[in-house]
């Protein structure tokens, strides 16, 4: 069994469906967990891994929908694997519409399970990736003084060093000072590294 | 008027020619009474006052008496009984006419037609108004053998109740014809006939009885189609289990050094969940099946007896009749008679939906029994409907195929289940007549 740092939570109420799963997931090279109802996989501690859900729709207790709605209202963000028994077609596009990643109809090919798998952590890598940028972007930001931030976001705006320094009312010389301190904080060299980094929408309000 | 002239002279001349020794003048009353019958009240009294006078005048001319006064009392004497007896009569007869159009109302408003015909039943004596209506040419001969050729009874006669319904041939409508014996006016034996027109809540009758036959029905293939429903969802998971299990293994054999301890164990696992399959079946034959026959003496030719006693209303009901041609030899042998009924009740529905379609004319279920030297039994169910179409015959018992809507198409896989629980066999041929018969076998004595 490798370990590939990813982990595949399963929540089915039947012991033996989680248990293939679980095992079949193992032997694909994915760590995996099994919880036997929405509750118990709530009460559970995660660690921040690359991971993804198979669920269930069919739950004792608080149900597979109404997990995917707590999930989404506590933020996470994890790509969730819709299961349904046969004929529950409209329930599992309710379920895509509360954001699942995609849904599976009981029985299945386990082939297309685990390659769904694969696509579900590639997705979630990708996102964690972000969100890691995205938090990064967050703290050099922060790193700056607040006259460098202003600089900064008019800079982003595409204002040329003049019309800053007007509105600043400060010197085109400060600006520029402004401009190179801005710079060595980043560890970047030029301005368009600078559009490249702070690119995202969000970072500027 | 000439004949009350006539009388009243005559009566005058024999009162004049008797010289009034005899009292003849009572006579005058037969004038008086015919014309109070024939013309009324107003003739009758005119008469009495005329034969009075007449009287009078005659009396007067041949005889007299002591004192004017006498002839005077006489006459009035007459007048006065001659009038009173005019109007008593004048009184009976509006009675006796008023009775008569009571009647003849009542028998001309009423809803159903109403005739009178002889003892024979082959003249018709008396009919009302919604009969001539309904059959104008039967009035018109006063003949009452078209009629019967005409409604055709499609129930026969329950017991002594002398009713029966009838379907009109001409307009294929239905009517309850009763009968009674009634004594005519003239004294003789006749037969009073009332025919109530049944169509429209006949009609409203069957198509409740469709509505509740498809609700039946209905509700039995919801209920089918819950339970495979539910049993795919139970076997979805050991299914899915074992699927998950065994594409794990392969994917273990794909080592260079797969670990056979895993292997073995998830083999295991696989094959738990198979038993669980199986038990997941097993549930449902049970629950399909419910129990095992139970086998008592049962007499073959009782329960075909109360199985068509069960359907005799629903068969009857159809113009259909169902027939029993039981063999006596057939011995009581162990049957579960609880079996046996539904197998039997399944094929008799059958044949009475086979003939429930067809012509409406001579529509016929027999049941027929035939024992062997061996002891063993054979049932008939017998219709002369119009078969069955070559691409049923072939998938007869194959389960859920049926031809009726709403149907399960589990009937006859069931009946051949029962009979074959039996240790008999269960077939179709079919007739000469265009008919069809589904037949089985049941072996006798120890099964």
């Amino acid at each position: 069994m490798t370990e590939s740092g990813c982990l595949v939570y399963v929540v089915d109420d039947d012991e033996a469906m989680r248990d293939s799963l679980c095992f079949l997931l193992r032997t694909a090279g994915h760590d995996s967990r099994g919880y036997a109802s929405a509750e118990a996989f709530l009460e559970a501690r995660r660690p921040q891994r690359n991971s993804c859900m198979l669920l269930d729709m069919r739950l004792p207790g608080m149900g597979g929908p109404a997990l995917q709605t707590a999930l989404a209202a506590g933020g996470e963000r994890m790509p969730v694997i819709i299961v349904t028994g046969h004929g529950d077609v409209p329930m599992a596009v309710e379920a895509l519409k509360r954001g699942a990643f995609d849904f599976l109809e009981k029985p299945f090919e386990d082939r297309l399970l685990l390659s769904r798998v694969g696509q579900a952590l590639q997705h979630d890598l990708a996102r964690r990736e972000c969100e890691a940028q995205e938090v990064a972007r967050r703290t050099r930001f922060a790193s700056l003084t607040a006259r460098e931030q202003e600089v900064l976001a008019r800079v982003l705006q595409g204002k040329p060093s003049r019309v800053i320094a007007a509105e600043l009312h400060v010197t085109l010389k400060t600006v520029e000072f402004h401009r190179a301190r801005i710079l060595t904080r980043l560890g970047v060299h030029s301005a368009a590294d600078l559009f490249r980094l702070f690119l995202a929408p969000d970072v500027l309000q | 008027m000439i004949v009350v002239l006539a009388l009243t002279a005559s009566v005058l001349i024999a009162d004049y020619l008797t010289g009034f020794e005899v009292r003849l003048s009572v006579l005058y009353l037969l004038p008086v009474a015919l014309a109070t019958w024939v013309a009324g009240l107003g003739a009758g009294v005119s008469v009495s006052i005329a034969a009075a006078g007449a009287w009078g005048l005659m009396f007067r001319a041949s005889h007299t008496y002591s004192g004017q006064w006498i002839l005077y009392w006489e006459a009035a004497l007459n007048i006065g009984t001659f009038v009173l007896f005019a109007l008593l009569l004048a009184r009976l007869r509006d009675a006796l006419h008023r009775a008569d159009a009571r009647f003849v109302t009542a028998m001309q408003s009423l809803d159903a037609a109403v005739y009178v015909t002889d003892a024979r039943g082959a003249r018709i004596l008396f009919a009302n108004r919604r009969f001539l209506e309904t059959f104008p040419d039967a009035e018109r001969k006063r003949d009452a053998a078209p009629l019967r050729e005409r409604l055709v009874e499609t129930r026969e006669r329950d017991g002594d109740r002398r009713s029966s319904e009838v379907v009109d041939q001409d307009t294929q409508r239905w009517y309850l014809l009763s009968e009674r014996d009634v004594r005519w006016v003239d004294g003789s034996q006749a037969e009073l006939h009332v025919l109530t027109d049944i169509s429209d809540s006949r009609h409203a009758r069957n198509l409740r009885r469709q509505h509740e036959e498809t609700l039946h029905r209905t509700s039995r293939v919801v209920a089918l189609a819950e339970m495979a429903s539910s049993l795919g969802h139970e076997l979805n998971q050991p299914l899915g289990a074992i699927g998950a299990y065994l594409e794990a293994c392969e994917r273990l054999l794909g080592n260079p050094q797969p670990d056979v301890a895993a292997l073995r164990e998830v083999i295991g696992k696989c094959r738990s969940q198979a038993g669980r399959s199986g038990t997941i079946l097993r549930r449902v034959r049970e629950f399909v099946a419910r129990r095992e026959p139970v086998r008592r003496e049962t007499d073959l030719n009782g329960v075909l007896a109360d199985v068509i006693r069960l359907l005799h209303a629903e068969a009857r009901n159809d113009g259909i009749s169902i027939e029993l041609e039981a063999d006596a030899s057939a011995a009581p042998a162990p049957f579960d008679r609880v079996l046996l009924e539904q197998a039997l009740v399944n094929l008799l529905r059958n044949a009475i939906e086979a003939l429930a379609g067809g012509p409406l004319e001579g529509r016929r279920v027999v049941v027929r029994t035939q024992a062997n030297s061996r002891g063993e039994a054979t049932v008939s169910v017998e219709d002369n409907g119009t078969g069955l179409a070559a691409e049923v015959a072939g998938r007869l018992f194959t389960s859920f195929v049926t031809t009726k809507p709403g149907g399960t198409g589990l009937g006859l896989s069931i009946c051949r289940s029962i009979v074959e629980a039996h240790g008999g066999r269960l077939f179709h041929e079919p007739l000469a007549n265009g008919g069809c018969a589904f037949r089985f076998t049941l072996p006798g004595g120890a099964p």
